[in-house]
């Protein structure tokens, strides 16, 4: 059977690693998560949806350090044991390695071992063997039998406990078994709640494991690390930058007392507010590579491009725990969620006489547009206090969920829920200063370069962040 | 390493179409885009995403001939430059000639304050400025105009506003817009010195002048000696200044002067309009000039803007790059289609109930009592020697949220070649562990496989 050498040109250079285990256990599943690709292999619930060996390389800064390979699952684990016990059997001397070989060597393509016997085969090329388990399952023979025939081959195994969330009982009796195997360097990697400490610890025990890997791994851990903490970066920035969008967005209202034109420019504001979180919500998604793609099959929930849950829509804010008794809050729920602000707020006014008495080009710059609304008699309209507040809260809710999302989760994210996200400690303060500069509400140089800005900027980044 | 493969102006029109995209994005045509080649690299690399950005850019901008609208604001900063450099020039002849009187006398010290002195100040506003950080003192009202022209709201923008706005961003503001303003600052003022200069030599090559010097609150001797320290340098670079008999002589109402005297202060005034007024000046503006291309090296596009986290996906997606290194022979043939088997089946009288593989928390129904669990080989043995003894309907019992594998199959396969009677299968299920549609229709394939009859699988 034709069996492709795998990147020969980088193989003395590359850590082979294969992903062994159980059918169904979540090899594939671990292998996506650490891609951080939706793409890699077929995810399944059901037995032998992996039946080839595929390869897939991770590489720090471009250079490839390690390859990575999804196995078919060990489904007849007894038979397979049987199998070897036979050809142990009939060459006694042989040391248990080559049994290993000769079955490989020896296997037909109708065999029903078949499967196995890639597995084995592909065992028997790689450096160490990460053996996924999934800890719902009860210890039955067949595990140990796989125990078994895998320790056979020499190599390095670390198993990895998946599906941990909730099976802690279940957790202590694996490992209970696992240590009559010698086996005491296990690692829980979640692959559907994931975390990147996991994945370093992942590394780390292949660190100890592998001595002559050592610095290329370390080069890995921290390449990861960098990316990860940019990532996480990137996606609190994005909705720093989305507060900073709503909170400095302002609908000037010329017309007195009238109704339509007033809730036209209400439905202006509402649809600004959506597709500024819409469009954040893509960026989120762009940025922990979860595609629009993912968002079909998963049913993230988004429909048609629009949240499932509108922001106006009555008891958000009372999922979101916000003070439904406040007038503010109550209209907001009724969909009007919007202050009206006379004239710029206070400071404009204040500007104004300033800038009359002489107070410069600059106040005149800053100001101008209040100036010409007092004159005017224009009032604004801006997104009011608990509009921003719920948006913070389900952004900073979504970003935590995305951060723990391995690129294995096939079940619909919620963001509905209410969580112990809090608002930061000087919202008031942030939000206010932010109303007072319409000006940030794009990005420009000056405004990213201006302090105050970066304070608010950092100070939301560091809250959004902030797992406590 | 990478090489650069961009320039600062490459940065600039990609700033540009982002400002341009942003407002007009849907009139733009994006035909010549549609196709652009996946990246090469696995990871994201800085320089190879502005060379794609910058592919992409000139795609669009050639497709939908934006060219001279980018450039537009480049040569209106030009040519505005130019203007200003024609009416300093301008300002500096008419500040030399202001220092000449009608009378032939040339005042010296009028004419230093006003080319130097002014000068000076400007000097000191921009050293200042530029050491405290603060753009309106080192660019004064230059800065003043250039900050403000990007902020300037316009209501109905345009694809040409746009690109001018993202161009006075990028180019005036921040470090690379101080150190351009800088360089034109120094521009200015070099052309306003360098005009002075030129035309005092065509006067005095054309004219013969009387240096005098007076004045009002210093005291007499003030300025002879300021004389001898601006003329230190000149001396020690070998020129000929005036000294103290001459100086005095100089005085507004003295007698006429020698030509020694009118050669030592032409020397003196020439000497320093270049050494303090056109030679820091030079230096300054080169410092500025390398600090300006030093900064231009060094502008990064802010990849956090939502626009560029888009492209970054668009043009740096990393594809995983998996191969299949060991292929299934079997890749393809899909698993026979399988009829749900009828629903009510009821458990047999009398039934001998074996568990496979189940947990403790699975439970069976009420009436049956599973008489062995197989768990291992040994079980599996002693149950095939049970079945093969007994004569009543025997009850294969799984647990219905796990997965039928092959290992599972072959077992009760086993079983069933074992048993004297078609054996019945049910399916278990705990209210903990919710089974799918898809995981009963394995159970099912498993079934048939075994040769166990649709009416013969209790689904509960």
């Amino acid at each position: 059977m034709m069996v492709k050498k795998p990147n020969s040109l980088n193989a003395p250079l590359l850590l082979n690693i294969a992903v062994v285990g159980h059918t169904n256990t979540g090899k594939t599943s671990l292998i996506r998560t650490m891609l951080r690709s939706t793409e890699f292999g077929i995810i399944e619930d059901a037995a032998g949806t992996t039946r080839h060996v595929e390869q897939a390389t991770i590489s720090a800064n471009n250079e490839p350090i390690l390859n990575l390979y999804d196995t078919p699952g060990l489904e007849d684990s007894r038979a397979l044991f049987a199998q070897i016990k036979k050809l142990q059997a009939r060459s006694k001397l042989s040391p248990p390695l080559q049994v290993l070989e000769q079955f490989v060597a020896d296997i037909s393509v109708s065999d029903p071992l078949e499967q196995e016997a890639k597995v084995i085969r592909q065992v028997l090329r790689s450096d160490i063997l990460l053996y996924i388990i999934d800890v719902r399952e009860p210890f039955l023979e067949k595990y140990r039998l796989e125990l078994e025939i895998l320790t056979q081959s020499g190599k390095p195994i670390i198993p990895v406990f998946n599906f941990i969330a909730g099976h802690d009982q279940e957790l202590t009796k694996w490992r209970q078994h696992l240590t009559a195997f010698h086996m005491h360097a296990t690692l829980e990697f979640d692959t559907v709640a994931f975390t990147f400490d996991a994945e370093k610890r992942l590394y780390q025990k292949m660190q100890t494991l592998l001595e002559s890997h050592y610095d290329r791994l370390q080069k890995l851990i921290d390449y990861r690390a960098t990316l990860w903490n940019q990532l996480c970066l990137s996606g609190a920035k994005r909705i720093a930058e989305l507060i900073a969008n709503v909170a400095c967005y302002r609908e000037s209202k010329t017309t007195k007392n009238n109704l339509i034109a007033d809730s036209l420019i209400e439905n202006r504001l509402h649809d600004f507010v959506r597709k500024a979180e819409q469009h954040c919500l893509h960026d989120l998604l762009v940025i922990f590579n979860f595609s629009e793609k993912d968002v079909e099959i998963q049913n993230i929930p988004v429909s048609n491009g629009q949240w499932q849950l509108d922001i106006f829509a009555p008891g958000i804010l009372k999922a979101y725990g916000l003070d439904v008794g406040s007038a503010a809050a109550k209209g907001a729920a009724a969909g009007v969620g919007i202050d009206l602000m006379v004239g710029g707020m206070s400071l404009g006014a204040a500007s104004a006489l300033g800038a009359i008495a002489g107070a410069g080009w600059s106040t005149f710059k800053r100001y101008g547009d209040e100036i010409k609304a007092t004159v005017k008699g224009t009032k604004w309209q801006c997104a009011d206090e608990t509009t921003l507040q719920v948006l913070y809260l389900r952004q900073k809710h979504l970003l935590k969920k995305l951060m723990h999302r391995g690129h294995a989760a096939q079940d619909t994210l919620q963001v509905d829920k209410t969580d112990d996200e809090k608002l930061p400690n000087d919202w008031n303060k942030l939000i206010s200063t932010l109303r007072q500069n319409p000006s940030w509400q794009e990005h420009s140089a000056a405004r990213n370069g201006n302090p105050q800005y970066q304070q608010i900027e950092t100070k939301l980044v560091g809250e959004l962040l902030d797992e406590k | 390493m990478s090489v650069k493969k961009y320039t600062f102006s490459d940065l600039v029109r990609i700033e540009q179409l982002r400002k341009i995209e942003s407002i007009k994005g849907e009139e733009l045509s994006y035909a010549s885009i549609k196709n652009m080649p996946g990246s090469t690299s696995s990871d994201f690399n800085y320089p190879e995403f502005i060379h794609r950005l910058k592919i992409r850019a000139n795609h669009l901008i050639y497709e939908n001939a934006l060219g001279n609208k980018l450039r537009q604001p480049n040569q209106q900063f030009i040519r505005a430059r130019r203007i200003g450099l024609i009416i300093a020039m301008i300002l500096g002849g008419l500040a030399a000639s202001q220092a000449v009187s009608e009378s032939s006398t040339l005042n010296i010290y009028w004419l230093l304050v006003v080319l130097l002195g002014f000068n000076l100040i400007s000097l000191l506003l921009w050293i200042s400025g530029i050491t405290l950080n603060l753009q309106s003192l080192s660019g004064g009202i230059i800065a003043h105009l250039t900050r403000w022209l990007p902020s300037r709201h316009k209501h109905d923008p345009t694809i040409v506003s746009s690109a001018s706005h993202a161009w006075c961003e990028s180019c005036l503001t921040g470090n690379v817009g101080k150190w351009r303003i800088s360089v034109l600052m120094h521009q200015l003022w070099l052309s306003y010195l360098a005009a002075g200069l030129v035309l005092l030599i065509l006067l005095m090559l054309a004219k013969q002048y009387n240096f005098i010097w007076g004045t009002t609150l210093l005291p007499d001797g003030t300025l002879p000696k300021l004389t001898q320290i601006l003329g230190s340098p000149l001396e020690a670079a070998g020129l000929k200044i005036p000294d103290d008999p001459q100086t005095i002589a100089s005085r507004i109402g003295t007698s006429k002067q020698d030509a020694e005297t009118r050669m030592a202060w032409a020397t003196f005034l020439i000497g320093s309009l270049i050494v303090y007024g056109i030679f820091p000046r030079l230096l300054l503006l080169g410092l500025s000039w390398i600090m300006q291309k030093w900064s231009e090296h060094r502008f990064k596009l802010d990849l956090y803007l939502p626009y560029y986290i888009e492209l970054r996906q668009h043009l740096m997606g990393r594809n995983v790059k998996a191969e299949i290194i060991d292929a299934d022979p079997q890749a393809g043939v899909k698993p026979v289609d399988i009829a749900r088997p009828p629903e009510n089946v009821s458990i047999p009288a009398n039934a001998q109930a074996f568990g496979i593989e189940l947990d403790t928390a699975t439970p069976w129904p009420e009436r049956v009592v599973c008489r062995l669990n197989i768990i291992d080989q040994e079980s599996h043995d002693t149950a095939i020697a049970l079945i093969n003894s007994i004569k009543t309907p025997v009850l294969l019992g799984v647990a219905a949220h796990r997965l039928p594998d092959r290992g599972i199959q072959r077992m009760i396969k086993e079983l069933v070649d074992s048993s004297n009677t078609k054996p019945w299968l049910i399916l278990l299920s705990k209210p903990s562990a919710p089974v799918t549609s898809a995981r009963e229709f394995a159970w099912f394939r498993l079934a048939e496989a075994c040769g166990i009859p649709a009416e013969h699988v209790i689904t509960r």
